[in-house]
């Protein structure tokens, strides 16, 4: 649905905001665009309409030629696709049905049409209860929701949010992508979601891809790029999303007293199906090691579980042992992290 | 005539100026201002070609002081109202000068209304025009209002000047009663009716402001567009009726349009105006300028048919300077100018480095000069005569500093100058008496003052009855009651 070439944006000071990207979403997808600020995702998002002009390489939405387009065309072209902004971007002077119908007054839609579809679509976002109100009179999210159904008013083919979540609470941005999630499966609309958060992406999106100083470093599915992590920036927003690493409280107990006999400390990884495996009753009764467990936390990305554990093996040492190299054998990524000293 | 008398078409003048210069010059600002907004570097339809040529004619006409705009586009006042003289024609120069203003704020209202906004309208695919119309207008609608309010406001003081046209209104009568006849009554009472002109728009300016302001909760009214729609509609009918009536019933064939100057001259005229009814049947109507050009450019153009405010040096002079194809038909009054004091009583007297106040008008200021010259104080180079100005002293034994200032200001000037020349027609109504002065014009002095007419009207036996009525006994009586001394009928002494 969306597929960028070589695409590069370089501004007239010489800084290169965009450097050879190369990106294909499939039709009713969820792609996200992830990186820290100044990576270049704005850009590459307002590429995508053309709101900026690329220096060079090629761009092709639904088939069309993006870059050929004549001015009437183009705005042709930017109908079929919806944006939302981190700032909402609505219209202070119009209610909240106003604001919906906007885009289809701009193409002279007729008036009883403009009813129907502003209507439906405020059914769709939740909102029927303010159509009459003014922007300044709603929250964060309900904004956003106006928002939301005014990019959709065109019957978009792709949606394009830039930050959408950034300036919402926790709680508004988890209603905000159920939203989104919610859209994509009704209207198979292909989405291309701008965010810092990996979280956004940990929560609604099939694919990612992670820029960093304009450049491309990492693409693929989620589910591959959560399991095996490439780059360090993404194996550090990995770690972030999946909360591997030890919590602080964990990481005193392990350091304090290191003179005195301690078992061993180990930190487990699983994934998917190894996930499903009763591994801890496995270790009592094959190993006689008796698990105390210091931290353990379970995210579900995909549908596919990603789970890290540190346990405290107590046990005899060659059982311990024994006992890893089962875990090893299992697919689970198994890490000592404080060695046996006894 | 009482005061609510002249305060009452003063008024209606004010308004009507003001109201249809503001609604034009915003017709015209607005889409102007827009056009500055959306054509500027990374503007929606960016052409810096048309936004600097735009930038630099807005500057322009801002620039230039509004009395000077107003005589510079005569022409083009001439072409849009049929004449250069009275409320409508004040108009244009009005709507002229205030349509960049309104252009510029506009502009700045725009620059507040957040980029994303014209991004959104952009990704939706909007047109340059729908942005500008869908988008940025009604978001920046209340500040554009409140700018609007700004400028109706200065409309109302530069309304002021609209007297130099002989387009009336309140400023116009607070300067000719209050400030030239010295009459403090007339004066407060046109300020009092400015201030509280002043407030209410400020008070319906904020209100619309609000009206149309979301980001402001609670708004239980929903501003209805048809009913503002009605408003703006019904005033224009109110305000142009009258006009429209006006112009259908003037000019049937005893009329006379008279210009005079505003002041006590007019009062003068308006009893000439009486003995002509009476005698004659002329219906003459008269138009008070406030300014020493205009009646002539007005005569000449035919926008009245005849003036009663210079002297033949005066006339003369402007005659050669502009060619104009007019010419005096009869003397009236001469208003000897005088030298006054508060602060010596002889020219003897008088320190060196001394202050003289003069008037800063051409034929004024040259006769006082010749009348300093006559005093022995100056020499002036041989031959200016008439069109002295103060570059043409070319002695000046006691370094005396001329200060040039408007006419009606010098009575008012003299505690802070040794000695003002001062004409009669403005001393008699400061109390001052020719007998007081320290020197005075002799009564042989060239300065009577005539009715001037169009050239090819010279023998038109209407305006020559007007003569008749100016020459009458009537008009000597009231000139005696108006100027005491001060006035003599230059007529009786050829």
């Amino acid at each position: 649905m969306i597929k960028l070439k070589q695409l590069k944006k370089t501004y007239p000071n010489g800084t290169h905001a965009l450097d050879n990207i190369n990106l294909t979403v499939a039709k009713g997808n969820i792609c996200g665009v992830i990186g820290k600020s100044g990576a270049g995702k704005s850009t590459l998002i307002r590429c995508v309409n053309l709101l900026e002009q690329p220096s060079e390489g090629s761009l092709h939405v639904d088939g069309v030629d993006m870059l050929s387009l004549a001015k009437n065309d183009l705005r042709e072209a930017r109908r079929h696709m919806g944006m939302i902004f981190q700032h909402f971007n609505l219209l202070s002077s119009r209610t909240v049905y106003e604001n919906i119908a906007l885009p289809l007054e701009l193409i002279h839609e007729k008036k009883e049409q403009i009813e129907n579809k502003v209507s439906a679509l405020l059914e769709l976002v939740g909102l029927s209860d303010k159509r009459n109100t003014y922007p300044s009179q709603l929250s964060g999210g309900q904004k956003q929701r106006v928002a939301i159904a005014r990019a959709l008013a065109n019957d978009p083919k792709v949606l394009l949010c830039d930050e959408a979540t950034s300036a919402l609470d926790p709680e508004t941005t988890q209603s905000i992508l159920t939203l989104l999630k919610d859209i994509n499966k009704k209207l198979n609309l292909t989405i291309l979601i701008i965010t810092h958060e990996i979280d956004v992406v940990k929560q609604i999106c099939d694919q990612v891809v992670i820029l960093e100083a304009g450049k491309l470093i990492e693409e693929g599915s989620v589910f591959d790029v959560f399991s095996q992590p490439k780059s360090e920036l993404a194996k550090s927003f990995i770690r972030t999303a999946l909360h591997l690493d030890l919590a602080p409280e964990v990481e005193t107990t392990l350091h304090a007293d290191e003179n005195k006999q301690q078992p061993p400390v180990l930190r487990i990884e699983f994934i998917g199906e190894a996930a499903s495996e009763p591994i801890i009753s496995q270790l009592v009764s094959k190993y006689n090691v008796h698990c105390n467990i210091l931290q353990a936390n379970i995210e579900i990305v995909q549908e596919q579980t990603f789970g890290v554990m540190v346990l405290e093996a107590q046990g005899e040492p060659d059982n311990v042992k024994s006992s890893i190299d089962y875990l090893k054998q299992q697919d689970i990524r198994v890490e000592v992290v404080r060695h046996d000293n006894r | 005539m009482t005061i609510v008398n002249l305060l009452l078409p003063a008024l209606w003048q004010t308004l009507y100026m003001v109201f249809i210069a503001s609604l034009i010059s915003a017709v015209i600002g607005i889409p102007l201002g827009l056009l500055l907004f959306t054509t500027r570097k990374q503007g929606i339809i960016e052409n810096l070609w048309i936004n600097r040529t735009l930038g630099i004619v807005v500057n322009a006409v801002r620039s230039i002081p509004f009395i000077i705009l107003l005589v510079a586009i005569i022409p083009l006042t001439r072409f849009i109202i049929g004449t250069t003289i009275g409320t409508a024609a004040a108009i244009v120069p009005l709507t002229l000068g205030a349509i960049p203003f309104i252009a510029r704020i506009v502009e700045n209202a725009l620059v507040e209304v957040p980029y994303g906004l014209t991004e959104a309208g952009l990704s939706m695919g909007a047109k340059p025009r729908q942005i500008m119309w869908k988008i940025l207008f009604p978001e920046a609608l209340p500040s554009i209002i409140n700018g609007l309010t700004v400028t109706i406001v200065a409309i109302v003081s530069f309304s002021a000047m609209a007297g130099a046209v002989g387009g009336g209104g309140l400023g116009d009568l607070g300067i000719r009663y209050g400030y030239q006849r010295f009459d403090v009554g007339v004066m407060l009472a046109t300020v009092a009716v400015l201030i509280v002109l002043v407030q209410i728009i400020q008070m319906i300016g904020d209100y619309f402001a609000k009206l149309c302001n979301k980001n402001i909760t609670s708004h239980k009214s929903k501003w209805n567009k048809w009913w503002t729609l009605f408003g703006v509609l019904g005033l224009c009918v109110i305000f142009i009726t009258p006009n429209i009536v006006e112009d259908v019933e003037s000019h049937t064939q005893n009329d006379i349009t008279l210009g005079c100057i505003a002041g006590p001259e007019t009062q003068l005229m308006q009893t000439v105006a009486k003995v002509a009814k009476q005698r004659y049947g002329l219906n003459v109507k008269l138009v008070e300028f406030s300014d020493y050009t205009m009646p002539n450019t007005a005569l000449n153009d035919g926008d009245i048919d005849a003036n009663y405010f210079q002297h033949i040096p005066y006339l003369d002079a402007q005659i050669k300077a502009r060619d104009y194809k007019i010419a005096a038909i009869g003397k009236g009054f001469i208003y000897p100018m005088g030298l006054y004091s508060k602060k010596i009583t002889s020219l003897q007297q008088l320190p060196d480095n001394a202050k003289i106040g003069i008037p800063n008008d051409p034929s004024n200021e040259a006769r006082a000069l010749l009348l300093l010259q006559k005093a022995k104080l100056i020499t002036l180079r041989k031959g200016v005569g008439v069109n002295a100005t103060p570059h043409d002293i070319i002695s000046n034994p006691k370094h005396l500093q001329l200060i040039e200032l408007d006419a009606a200001q010098l009575p008012r000037s003299l505690s802070d100058v040794e000695m003002a020349a001062i004409t009669n027609t403005y001393a008699t109504s400061a109390g001052l008496k020719l007998k007081d002065a320290i020197l005075a014009e002799s009564t042989d002095s060239p300065y009577a003052n005539v009715l001037a007419v169009q050239t090819k009207n010279k023998n038109n036996p209407k305006l020559k009855e007007l003569v008749k009525a100016l020459q009458s006994n009537a008009s000597i009586k009231e000139a005696q009651q108006l100027f005491g001394d001060g006035a003599v009928a230059a007529w009786k002494k050829q």
